[in-house]
């Protein structure tokens, strides 16, 4: 899948915890440790908003584009 | 248990499911296994009524007015059937074990699908064969109102709806 999800980093840089972020968005931490993990195959609009205004981030700082990961996965 | 399993712990309708399997199967067995209920079977496909010998509902007067490729359409047939039983067999196993919407299910139900419809093709050569010959829109309509061939293929496209809405489920299981 060429869309990685760079939410662990985003979350190390802000000193947050995944539960922490979970309890504060309102999703279930399991759910978003599928996100984290890459497994995911969607994200809705109201998670990523949600995700951005807690972490004050942008969604580009969540998600990232890699062409070469797209030349593997096929 | 794997991840397509359902606990019945969670979920009494699944018991209630895996009970109405339970005695299915063992109606299946019952029907197949034992020798008099195989004997009813090959009753049900070479029957006698009246003196009279019936392969895929044709009657002959005698065994000796059977034509040869009419025994080779009876014995595919029969094998046929016995197929589609079997598939059934493994999908009532499956439902037994909790597994209800899996690829699993999907390819029994296709199989099932498939041997029906392919039983009806097979009822239709029989027409062909006891008619002597090709008669085109006679076979056509004979075709068209199968009940095998449209109850295998309504089967068989409810077990590929199945499969797209199992991969559905999945795909919104993976929606953050």
């Amino acid at each position: 899948m060429p869309i990685i999800v760079n939410l662990d980093v985003v979350l190390a840089q802000r000193k947050m915890r995944l539960n922490d972020l979970a309890e504060a968005v309102d999703i279930t931490p399991q759910n978003l440790s599928i996100l984290k993990t890459g497994k995911a195959r969607a994200i809705r609009f109201s998670t990523l908003e949600a995700i951005c205004a807690h972490l004050e981030c942008q969604p580009a700082d969540i998600l990232e584009f890699r062409p070469e990961e797209r030349k593997k996965g096929e | 248990m794997n991840a397509n399993e359902i606990s019945s712990k969670a979920s009494p309708r699944l018991k209630r499911i895996q009970k109405i399997s339970r005695i299915l199967k063992v109606c299946v067995l019952f029907y197949f296994v034992a020798p008099l209920c195989a004997l009813a079977f090959n009753l049900k496909t070479i029957h006698s009524t009246s003196g009279m010998i019936s392969i895929f509902t044709h009657p002959y007067a005698s065994t000796l007015d059977i034509p040869k490729p009419m025994y080779l359409l009876w014995a595919t047939g029969t094998a046929v059937y016995l197929l589609g039983v079997i598939s059934f067999y493994r999908l009532l196993c499956l439902y037994e074990k909790g597994v209800i919407f899996s690829g699993a299910n999907v390819s029994e139900m296709k199989k099932l699908g498939s041997y029906l419809a392919g039983y009806g093709i097979l009822a239709i050569a029989a027409n062909v064969t006891y008619l002597g010959g090709f008669i085109f829109p006679w076979v056509l309509l004979e075709g068209f109102v199968s009940p095998w061939i449209v109850v295998g293929g309504a089967i068989y496209i409810v077990a590929g709806i199945m499969d797209e809405g199992r991969k559905i489920q999945e795909e919104q299981e993976l929606t953050v």
